[in-house]
C-alpha cells in the first residue's frame, strides 16, 4: 500500500468534494479528469471503498491499458482489498459478467465503442467510475470530451471532477512540461504543491552517440546505486535495443541474440535474464516483463518506453537521444502529447540528452529553463572524482 | 472599490438564498494601497490557492453603510474579481455561467500571500513546536524571520537573488546523486556551501594554484576536501554519530562549522549537523503521507535524543518552511480537540508503548522511564526535565500541564520545601 492516501488525507478542496459526490450519486457514473500528478487513481481507489463499504459484497473490477499500471494498482491497493481484480482492456473486452462498480484509468486513450461496451457491462445498479486526463492521450482512436460526457450521462457543462492541483511534479518539470500540454494555460494554473522537491531540470550534451550511451549507462547507474531506482525513458524498441547493444559491447559481454530482436515481438525475457547473467544493472519494463520490486531491491535501472511509462512516476528520469531525427512518434501530434508523458514521469530528477543537433522539442524556452551539462564532464566526475593536481588522493566527492 | 472576500462555498449558497449577511468589518477596500496586511488577511481569511478566494465587489451605497450588519443581494454584486491573472480559466470552469472580471492589483495581491505565508509559517512552528514538545532551545527569532523572507522569495519566484544564508538552505535542491541514505544529507551541507561560497569544479581541480592567488579560497575547499574525507571513510550505517567523532579530531571542520554559523544561531550548535538534520527532516516530512505515524515520530524523537539542540532547531525550521498545513494532524493528535471522540496518542515511543497483549512489559518499562526521571541518586534540575520531555511530549494535555506545573513547583518552590525536590515533585504530581 505505498501510495495509497487514507480518507483523512485527501485534500479537502477538490478530492473529499468529490468522492462526497460519488457517495451521495449511488449508480451514477463519474469521470475524474485532472493534470498529471493530480491524484487521479488514488481516488479511483477511494472509489473503490465507497462502493465496498454501502456493500460489501459489490463484485468491482478495475480496467487498465498497462500491465505496469496493475502492478501499480496493486501496491496501491489497501490490504483488505488486495483480491479486487485489475486486468487490461485487451482481458475487460472477454470478460460477459456484469459488474457493481467498473473503475478504468486512462479513459483518453479508448475508443468510444470500448467506453460504451464497458459501460453496458454494469448491473442494472452498477455504474463505472473513469480517471483520465485528455492532455495526455496518446492514440489518434481517442474519443472527444463531448462523445465521452453522453455515453457515461454528464452533463456537458459538469466541472465538479476536474483536479486542478498537483501534487507530484516539481514548479520546474510542470514549466518545461507545459509547452507540450494542449490545455497548457489550465496546466499552468494549476497548483503545484509547494513542499514538493523542485531540483532543477538537466540538460546534457555529448559528442557523439557512443559517448551518449555510455554517459547514459554511467550516470544513470551512478543514481541506481545511491538509491534512486530510475528510470530510462524512450520512444521506441529498435532505440531500446541499440542502447542495449551498445552496453553489452561496451562491458565485453556477450551480445543479443538475433532471435530475441526480430521477426515480431521482441523477446525481453531473455533480454533480462541475459542482461543479470552478465551481472549487467539494467531492466526493461513493460508488457508484463520487468518488475518494480526487482527494481527497488537490486537498484536496477529501469529501461521503459515512453507509452509504458503512462501512469506511473519514477524518482529519477532519463530522456535520452533527443537528437534532431530522433523519432518519437511519426504523427506530431501524438508525438508532443508522448513527450508531455515523458517529461511528467519524474518526481524529482529529470535529466535530457541528446548528441547531435537538438531535437525540435528542445526549444529555446525549455533549454533555458535546464541547466547545460556536458557528458565529458560528467563522466570524468563520476569516473574521477575531482582529484588535486599535486594528486595528492584528496578526492572531492560533493 | 468595495468588495468581500468569499469562497465558492458561500457564494453557492449566496446565490441559493438570493442574499447573504455581512459584516461592516468584513468589507475591503480594493483601491486602498495603505490597508494593514494583518486586518487585510482578517478580512479574507486563510486559503491555500489562489483559486480557492475571489472578490465580490459591491455596489457604491456600502461605502456609506452605517449598520454593523446588513444583508446584501447577490444583485448588488457589481463584479467578481479574481487573485490573479493565471486562475481566471479556473474559476471560469468552476463558477459556470459568471464573468470574471480583472485581477486585483498586484499591490494588494503580495501583500495577502506575505501576511498569509507568515501566518502559516508561524503556525506551522508553533504546531511542531507544540507536537514534539520543543520549548527548551534558546534561539534568536530573527532566524524564522530570515526563513520566512527566504520562503517568501521562493515562493514569488524571485530566489535568483539571493542575498543571505538561508536564501540559498530554504532554495536548495539536491542536484546529485549523493547516497539516499542518511549520509547524502552531510553531502547536502557540502553542495551548498560550494554553492553559497560559489566554488566551481575548476576552482576544485585546480585548488594549488589558488593558495596563493586567493587564499580565502582555497581554505574554503580545504574544508569540502575534509568533509569529503569524512564522507569515504566515515561509517555509512551511523553517518551522524560517526561524523561527531571525525569532527572533534579534525580542525577544518572546526573552521567549516564557524563558516557556517550565522548570528541569530548559537555558536555551541553544530552548525554542519544542524543543516544535515534540515534537510533529513525536510526529506522525512515531504515523503511522509501520515505524520502521525509512529515511523515518523520515532524517528524524529531519536534525533532528539542524540543531539537535542540541532535536532530541535532543525526541526523548527522545517516548521515555518512547511506550515501549519502540513503539521496539522500532527497537531490536533498532540493536543487533543475538544470536539475528539477520543484522545488519541500517536506518539509511541518504543519505551512506553503499551503492547496489551504482552502485560509485563508496560510495567517493566514504564519503570525504566520512572526511574530516569525521579531516582533518588540522580539531581533535580532542568536537565532531569530534557531527559523525560519526549516521554511528557507523548501524554493528553492535561497530563502534560499537570507535569509541568509540578517540575516548575519543585524546581522554583515558592516556599520552603519539607521534602526534598524529587518526593515534592512526585506527591504533587499525584495531587
Amino acid at each position: 500500500m505505498a501510495w495509497f492516501i487514507p480518507p483523512t488525507r485527501l485534500d479537502p478542496v477538490e478530492q473529499l468534494p468529490f468522492l462526497q459526490q460519488v457517495e451521495n450519486t449511488p449508480g451514477r457514473n463519474h469521470w475524474i479528469k485532472g493534470f498529471a500528478g493530480s491524484g487521479k487513481s488514488v481516488l479511483l481507489l477511494h472509489c473503490l471503498l465507497i462502493e465496498k463499504r454501502r456493500n460489501p459484497n459489490a463484485k468491482a473490477i478495475i480496467v487498465l491499458y498497462t500491465y505496469s499500471l496493475i502492478d501499480m494498482i496493486k501496491e496501491g491497493l489497501p490490504e483488505e482489498y488486495k483480491n479486487t481484480e485489475v486486468i487490461t482492456f485487451y482481458q475487460f473486452r472477454h470478460r460477459h459478467d456484469n459488474y457493481d462498480l467498473i473503475l478504468v484509468d486512462e479513459i483518453q486513450d479508448l475508443p468510444e465503442h470500448d467506453i460504451r461496451e464497458i459501460c453496458s457491462k454494469t448491473t442494472t445498479s452498477g455504474r463505472v467510475v473513469f480517471a483520465g486526463d485528455i492532455n495526455q492521450s496518446i492514440y489518434d482512436h481517442s474519443t472527444p470530451n463531448g462523445t465521452i460526457n453522453t455515453i457515461l450521462g454528464i452533463p456537458e457543462n459538469s466541472t465538479s471532477t476536474t483536479l486542478n492541483r498537483i501534487w507530484r511534479l516539481s514548479k520546474r518539470i510542470r514549466k518545461i512540461s507545459s509547452e507540450y500540454c494542449n490545455d497548457r494555460q489550465n496546466f499552468l494554473a494549476a497548483q503545484v504543491m509547494e513542499f514538493n522537491a523542485n531540483v532543477p531540470v538537466s540538460l546534457v550534451k555529448a559528442d557523439s552517440l557512443e559517448q551518449e550511451y555510455k554517459w547514459l549507462l554511467t550516470s544513470s547507474k551512478e543514481y541506481a546505486d545511491a538509491g534512486y531506482v530510475p528510470a530510462i525513458l524512450i520512444s521506441n524498441h529498435d532505440q531500446i535495443i541499440q542502447f542495449i547493444s551498445s552496453v553489452l559491447q561496451d562491458e565485453n559481454k556477450p551480445p543479443l541474440k538475433n532471435e530475441w530482436t526480430t521477426g515480431g515481438d521482441i523477446q525481453y525475457s531473455p533480454i533480462n535474464l541475459h542482461l543479470k547473467q552478465n551481472g549487467i544493472k539494467l531492466q526493461y519494463l513493460g508488457n508484463k516483463f520487468g518488475s518494480f520490486e526487482e527494481a527497488h531491491s537490486k537498484n536496477l535501472v529501469t529501461i521503459i518506453t515512453y507509452h509504458s511509462s503512462k501512469g506511473l512516476d519514477f524518482k529519477t528520469v532519463f530522456i535520452p537521444f533527443l537528437n534532431s531525427d530522433y523519432q518519437i512518434w511519426g504523427d506530431y501530434a501524438i508525438a508532443r502529447t508522448l513527450f508531455f508523458v515523458a517529461l511528467t514521469r519524474s518526481r524529482e530528477q529529470l535529466i535530457l540528452s541528446y548528441s547531435r543537433e537538438k531535437h525540435s522539442f528542445l526549444t529555446q524556452a525549455l533549454v533555458a529553463e535546464c541547466t547545460p551539462k556536458n557528458a565529458v564532464d560528467e563522466l570524468r566526475r563520476i569516473q574521477n572524482p575531482l582529484g588535486n593536481l599535486n594528486n595528492d588522493n584528496d578526492v572531492v566527492v560533493i | 472599490m468595495i468588495a468581500i472576500a468569499t469562497n465558492i462555498y458561500d457564494f453557492t449558497n449566496w446565490l441559493k438564498y438570493g442574499t447573504r449577511t455581512v459584516s461592516k468589518e468584513m468589507l475591503i477596500d480594493l483601491f486602498d494601497p495603505n490597508q494593514k496586511s494583518e486586518t487585510l488577511l482578517e478580512k479574507v481569511g486563510l486559503f491555500e490557492e489562489d483559486f480557492e478566494i475571489f472578490f465580490c465587489v459591491l455596489n457604491e451605497t456600502f461605502l456609506y453603510q452605517t449598520d454593523t450588519i446588513f444583508p446584501v443581494t447577490v444583485y448588488q454584486i457589481t463584479e467578481i474579481k479574481p487573485l490573479s491573472e493565471k486562475v481566471i480559466s479556473i474559476l471560469k470552469q468552476k463558477l459556470g455561467d459568471f464573468k470574471i472580471s480583472t485581477p486585483i492589483d498586484k499591490t494588494l495581491y503580495k501583500k495577502l500571500h506575505t501576511e498569509k505565508l507568515k501566518k502559516i509559517s508561524f503556525d506551522g512552528l508553533n504546531y511542531i513546536r507544540e507536537s514534539f514538545s520543543l520549548f527548551t532551545t534558546p534561539v534568536n527569532q530573527n532566524i524564522f524571520q530570515s526563513i520566512i523572507e527566504a520562503k517568501a522569495k521562493s515562493f514569488f519566484e524571485t530566489s535568483s537573488d539571493k542575498d543571505s544564508w538561508f536564501d540559498f538552505l530554504i532554495s536548495y535542491e539536491r542536484a546529485k546523486p549523493y547516497p539516499v541514505a542518511d549520509i547524502g544529507f552531510l553531502y547536502d551541507v557540502g553542495a551548498i556551501y560550494r554553492e553559497r561560497f560559489n566554488i566551481t569544479d575548476d576552482n576544485i581541480a585546480n585548488r594549488e594554484l589558488l593558495k596563493t592567488q586567493d587564499p580565502d579560497k582555497y581554505e574554503l575547499i580545504s574544508h569540502i576536501v575534509e568533509l569529503s574525507k569524512f564522507l569515504q571513510t566515515g561509517n555509512q550505517e551511523s553517518p551522524f554519530s560517526s561524523f561527531l567523532k571525525f569532527y572533534e579530531t579534525s580542525e577544518l571542520l572546526k573552521v567549516f562549522n564557524k563558516e557556517l554559523h550565522q548570528e541569530e544561531i548559537p555558536e555551541t550548535l553544530n552548525h554542519i549537523l544542524l543543516y544535515a538534520f534540515f534537510f533529513k527532516f525536510r526529506k522525512l516530512i515531504r515523503d511522509t503521507h501520515d505524520l502521525t505515524d509512529s515511523k515518523f515520530t520515532s524517528q524524529v524523537e531519536r534525533f532528539l535524543r542524540g543531539s537535542k539542540e540541532e535536532a530541535t532547531l532543525s526541526l523548527l525550521m522545517c516548521g515555518l518552511m512547511f506550515g501549519s498545513l502540513k503539521f496539522k494532524e500532527l497537531y490536533y493528535a498532540s493536543k487533543i480537540l475538544s470536539i475528539s471522540d477520543e484522545p488519541n496518542f500517536p506518539f509511541e515511543h518504543p519505551k512506553t508503548q503499551v503492547k496489551p497483549k504482552d502485560k509485563k512489559q508496560p510495567t517493566e518499562v514504564i519503570k525504566e522511564e520512572t526511574k530516569i526521571s525521579v531516582n533518588g541518586s540522580e539531581s533535580f534540575d532542568v536537565n532531569t526535565f530534557f531527559k523525560i520531555d519526549f516521554v511528557i511530549g507523548s501524554l493528553h494535555k492535561s497530563l502534560k500541564t499537570k507535569i509541568s506545573k509540578a517540575f516548575d513547583a519543585a524546581l522554583h518552590p515558592k516556599k520552603e520545601l519539607t521534602t526534598d525536590k524529587k518526593t515534592y515533585f512526585i506527591n504533587y504530581c499525584a495531587l
